[in-house]
């Protein structure tokens, strides 16, 4: 019933009609009687091996598989009821069919016994060799027959495991693990076939559906990241307005930030119990993303057209690109490349059509605002693969926060450039309270992005930030929106779609509404 | 003489179980020359021994090979002292044992001169 593709079939898969050679086992004490019926086994076109008594019988049965068994009765020491009673005990052996040889005249109550004891034939001693093919292929056809039925059987409850399996919400493929079944020809077989393939479809489209939420969700939260980050340099030129300076402002904001989100974690009983290795991740961090990103941006900024310094930031979604493809931390292909390509026509449409990049700056302040976007890159990097799991979000970003005002403020002290806050609340006060939270809610977003899309989907967030920045500038700063950077926003959204959040390795389990 | 001792349709229907090769037949028969004998010391053996389980199962062993050669006299001599060993005296048994001896001894006589012939 099986055709040729069907691999490695046993001999009970063998079409009828032409039966494969069995393995018989001839067991009897006489030398000459146990020739006699090997020779009429072989020339029956059979495999026949001998046993010489009970003992060797049951030792070939439980060491080798045989296909039929002629046994003899009056045997010394263990005789033929013996090797039934100790065959029909054992489940390997239960089911290799016996054929008791006994000579019929004054035998009669021996092969009455041994059949009670499960012998499925008998054959007389001087046997006519087509009783014995007949009761051989009898035989044989019977044990085939039980073959195939428990062989069935077995698929079926395979079946019946993966469809337990479905009625948990696993519908991946590989977990119904159906490969091997699917294979076979026979009705069981197509069952299996379309079983999976419907699983399958199910399970793909549900893979789809959940990465179009993902990637939607991810979008989402890029342009949050943006409009919040971007917020920074619009305040902080309002902040310049009112008299601060970047140094000073950046220990009150980083300090507020951090009691903000300490504060939180503490609220939500969320405080850790840090080690050497997690304080040394956030002083790490702190110095990265707290120190050395905002002196690069600090020194940068002065040197380089602001429009320019946007546009050299979001090279950091190329470099953690391809950091990603060089580490296989995450899927590195030409379709996540493009997405990041349009992103970055998207953000160049609004800098070069808005400002003229070409007077922007000497060769040499370009190569060093190339720190930035590395700087970022890493940021996002070490966010992503060596963040200190067990640790609250907040807590994470009120440590960093914290450490890095700490390291700030002896700088600040020695350059003079402590700014006196207080006691009474002005608009500057309000202004570093806002820029604060600012800066708390917009790391805990990026948090919370890289932590869901991965490090090479959050880095979109330099074009969201970059446009955001034009934008409110626009809005705070009262200058009029371009339309251009509307159309922006759409090429960049494009982008997202093309770059597409990291894929969860971990099975999708399908919640399911009609489970008993 | 040998017409007596082996019943030809015997031979002619152990040929017939065995797929009807000569050279198969030959080769039992020479078995039997070297198997006879054995089984009748295992025989005599178990009865010194008065083994009773072991002088049934060796004459049950012989009768059956007797029968296949058509040895009908010294299958019959078998059956008998298979049958008798639980119950008869172990000097009824003995002289059971020497009758068949004795056939077993014509046996084989016949059985090789029938060889001899076929050759």
């Amino acid at each position: 019933m099986n055709d040729a593709t069907a691999p490695a079939a046993p001999a009970a898969h063998a079409a009828p009609g032409a039966p494969l050679p069995a393995r018989v086992l001839v067991v009897d004490d006489n030398a000459i009687n146990r020739k006699k019926l090997r020779i009429a086994v072989t020339r029956l076109g059979h495999d026949a091996e001998t046993a010489t008594d009970g003992r060797e019988a049951l030792r070939m049965l439980a060491e080798r598989s045989f296909d039929a068994v002629l046994l003899d009765i009056v045997m010394p020491q263990m005789d033929g009821f013996d090797v039934l009673d100790r065959m029909r005990a054992s489940p390997a052996m239960r089911d290799v069919p016996v054929i008791v040889v006994s000579a019929l005249d004054d035998e009669t109550e021996s092969v009455v016994r041994a059949i009670e004891l499960g012998a499925e034939d008998f054959l007389p001693k001087s046997f006519d060799p087509v009783i014995l093919k007949a009761r051989l292929e009898a035989s044989l056809t019977r044990k085939r027959f039980r073959d195939q039925e428990k062989e069935y059987f077995g698929r079926i409850e395979r079946l019946t495991e993966a469809a337990e399996k479905l009625e948990r919400g696993r519908f991946d493929p590989d977990s119904l693990a159906l490969d091997d079944l699917v294979r076979h020809s026979d009705p069981l077989g197509r069952l299996a076939a379309v079983f999976r393939g419907m699983a399958n479809e199910i399970y793909e489209r549900e893979l789809k559906l959940h990465r179009a939420v993902a990637t939607l969700q991810g979008s989402f939260l890029v342009l949050a990241v943006g409009l919040v980050w971007g917020l920074t340099p619009a305040l902080s030129r309002m902040a310049a307005g009112l008299g601060s300076n970047p140094l000073g402002l950046a220990v009150w904001v980083n300090g507020i930030a951090a009691l903000l989100c300490l504060g939180i974690a503490c609220y939500r009983r969320r405080l850790p119990r840090l080690g050497w290795r997690e304080l040394r991740f956030y002083a790490y961090w702190a110095l990265i993303a707290g120190i050395l990103q905002r002196m690069t941006t600090f020194v940068a900024a002065a040197h380089v057209e602001a429009a320019m310094l946007s546009l050299i930031v979001t090279l950091q979604g190329f470099i953690v690109f391809a950091v990603a493809a060089m580490t296989g931390m995450e899927r590195a292909d030409a379709k996540r490349l493009a997405g990041l390509l349009v992103g970055l026509a998207g953000v160049s449409l609004v800098l070069f059509t808005r400002f003229d990049i070409a007077a922007g700056a000497q060769n040499a302040w370009l190569i060093f605002a190339m720190l930035l976007p590395l700087l970022f890159a890493v940021e996002a990097l070490v966010l992503a693969g060596k963040r200190p799991a067990q640790v609250d979000i907040f807590a994470s970003v009120g440590l960093m926060m914290g450490l890095s005002a700490a390291f700030l403020a002896p700088v600040a002290w020695a350059t003079d450039s402590l700014l006196p806050l207080g006691p009474d609340i002005g608009r500057l006060e309000l202004l570093v309270l806002l820029m604060g939270i600012v800066g708390a809610s917009s790391l805990l977003l990026a948090f919370r992005l890289v932590a869901t899309a991965g490090a090479v989907f959050y880095s979109q967030s330099a074009y969201a930030m970059t446009i955001a920045g034009v934008v409110w500038g626009m809005l705070l700063l009262s200058e009029e929106l371009s339309p251009l950077a509307w159309l922006a926003f759409a090429v960049i959204v494009l982008g997202m779609y093309l770059v597409e959040p990291k894929r969860n390795d971990k099975e999708l389990v399908i919640k399911r509404s009609f489970v008993r | 003489m040998s017409g007596e001792v082996i019943d030809p349709a015997a031979l002619e229907r152990l040929l017939a179980a065995i797929g009807g090769d000569p050279e198969d037949l030959r080769e039992l028969l020479d078995d039997f020359q070297q198997e006879g004998p054995r089984a009748l010391s295992q025989m005599q053996s178990a009865a010194h021994a008065g083994d009773r389980d072991a002088l049934r199962i060796s004459a049950h062993s012989l009768k059956s090979n007797a029968r296949d050669f058509g040895a009908t006299a010294l299958a019959a001599e078998c059956a008998r002292t298979e049958q008798a060993a639980a119950t008869d005296d172990l000097e009824a048994l003995h002289a059971r044992i020497g009758v068949i001896a004795a056939e077993l001894e014509r046996a084989r006589t016949a059985l090789a001169e029938l060889a001899r012939r076929d050759e």
